[in-house]
């Protein structure tokens, strides 16, 4: 698995997770949660329960990605979690 | 299932499937006032995971569940917790709980005891305990008076307070008000940054508290007396921050519980499960694999 279907596998777990939201977004690897499709940080846990369960109901640590230094981070890009997912699947 | 409707109201679940094996004692868990679920999520709900199922929820009035009219009780909120367990069929959990949940954990295994298997309390301040707090904000410095006066927040006000809720209806009016200085002057007076991740966060929460019911059921709503405590015979593992105001509630918690450990964690305040989630997991997944594992006596003090 690459970067590449990786990011996919995101894009698309993002359109699926939005599907009901009215939302006229056109999701690519820029786009970001909070900016952009307004998550609150209960929708960005959801999602990221969504994405272990497509990535074979594993517990991948997406507290590291979301917590700096003791907070929240600000917002991430669909390319963010991209990234952090190929670094977890393809050194597990 | 991220909503399900219980005791007359709509809760937002997060369900954490076990990672690792299966059949164990699941793990329910209870935020705080003015948080959400999410505050567990980061501070580790996913890695006690590997013990047992664990569900996250919203408080009614909080994050994504239902904002009701009334029923902001302790009481209510204890019977939304076992009506989530009917609900999802968890006919027994570990509880854990962090500052205000620890008043519904602490009721909900009052009232149906057979229900908990343990409690894990997490900088809990027990109002029946404690009934004010003696808020870190009692040394402003005067150059202060004139900034926060601009932003309509009086020094007095903040002086005056000694409940955490008009604390954090204080956080949420500098986020608001001071923009850019917010962080500076949440540092200088509470010693802490921005707490409401977004301005939707903090005008809910000024809000609730400017409801008349929410700040009388939650003050002088019914709970239970000090002394019903030692009724309570479940392990508990009773944490706290030396920096936090919760301290003489975690103290007189596991003075009257018959199975309560004490756990200081020094240098940290109030938030310390989500700021430093590795001092919250590791003494609570050591607790919760001892509890799973049949044990039921523990020293007093760890």
């Amino acid at each position: 698995m690459n970067k590449d279907s990786i990011q996919d596998q995101v894009i698309s777990t993002l359109k699926d997770f939005i599907t009901d939201w009215g939302l006229d977004a056109d999701i690519t690897p820029s786009t970001t949660l909070v900016e952009d499709l307004e998550f609150d940080s209960i929708d960005v846990i959801q999602f990221t329960v969504e994405l272990e369960k497509t990535f074979g109901n594993r517990k991948l640590g997406f507290q590291e990605l979301l917590m700096k230094d003791g907070r929240y981070v600000d917002d991430l890009s669909v390319s963010e979690f991209a990234v952090f997912l190929t670094g977890k699947l393809t050194t597990a | 299932m991220p909503r399900l409707d219980v005791n007359g109201i709509t809760l937002n679940v997060t369900h954490l499937p076990q990672s690792r094996g299966q059949g164990g004692t699941p793990l329910l868990f209870v935020h705080g006032l003015a948080a959400s679920s999410a505050f567990w999520y980061m501070a580790g709900a996913p890695l006690l995971a590997r013990l047992g199922d664990c569900t996250l929820y919203d408080l009614r009035g909080h994050g994504k569940s239902g904002v009701p009219d009334t029923g902001f009780g302790v009481t209510t909120m204890a019977n939304d917790l076992l009506g989530l367990m009917d609900k999802m069929d968890i006919g027994r959990a570990h509880l854990v709980a962090h500052s205000f949940g620890g008043m519904i954990a602490l009721l909900a295994a009052l009232k149906a005891p057979e229900r908990v298997a343990s409690m894990i309390l997490a900088d809990v301040r027990v109002r029946p305990l404690q009934q004010k707090l003696e808020l870190p904000a009692r040394k402003i410095p005067a150059r202060l008076a004139d900034r926060l006066d601009k932003i309509g927040v009086s020094i007095q006000t903040i002086n005056n307070q000694d409940d955490g809720i008009d604390y954090l209806k204080t956080v949420a009016k500098i986020q608001l008000a001071a923009g850019d200085e917010a962080n500076e002057l949440l540092k200088e007076i509470y010693h802490h940054p921005q707490l409401f991740r977004s301005r939707k966060n903090a005008e809910k929460w000024i809000a609730l508290t400017e409801r008349a019911s929410f700040v009388e059921d939650l003050k002088n709503g019914e709970s239970f007396a000090p002394k019903d405590l030692s009724r309570l015979t479940q392990p508990m593992l009773v944490m706290y921050g030396t920096k936090s105001t919760t301290g003489p509630s975690a103290q007189a918690v596991t003075r009257l519980c018959p199975n309560a450990i004490l756990h200081e964690i020094p240098d940290v305040g109030h938030f310390f499960p989500m700021s430093q989630p590795r001092l919250f997991l590791k003494p609570a997944a050591r607790f919760l694999r001892a509890v799973n594992a049949g044990r039921t006596s523990f020293p007093k003090k760890v």
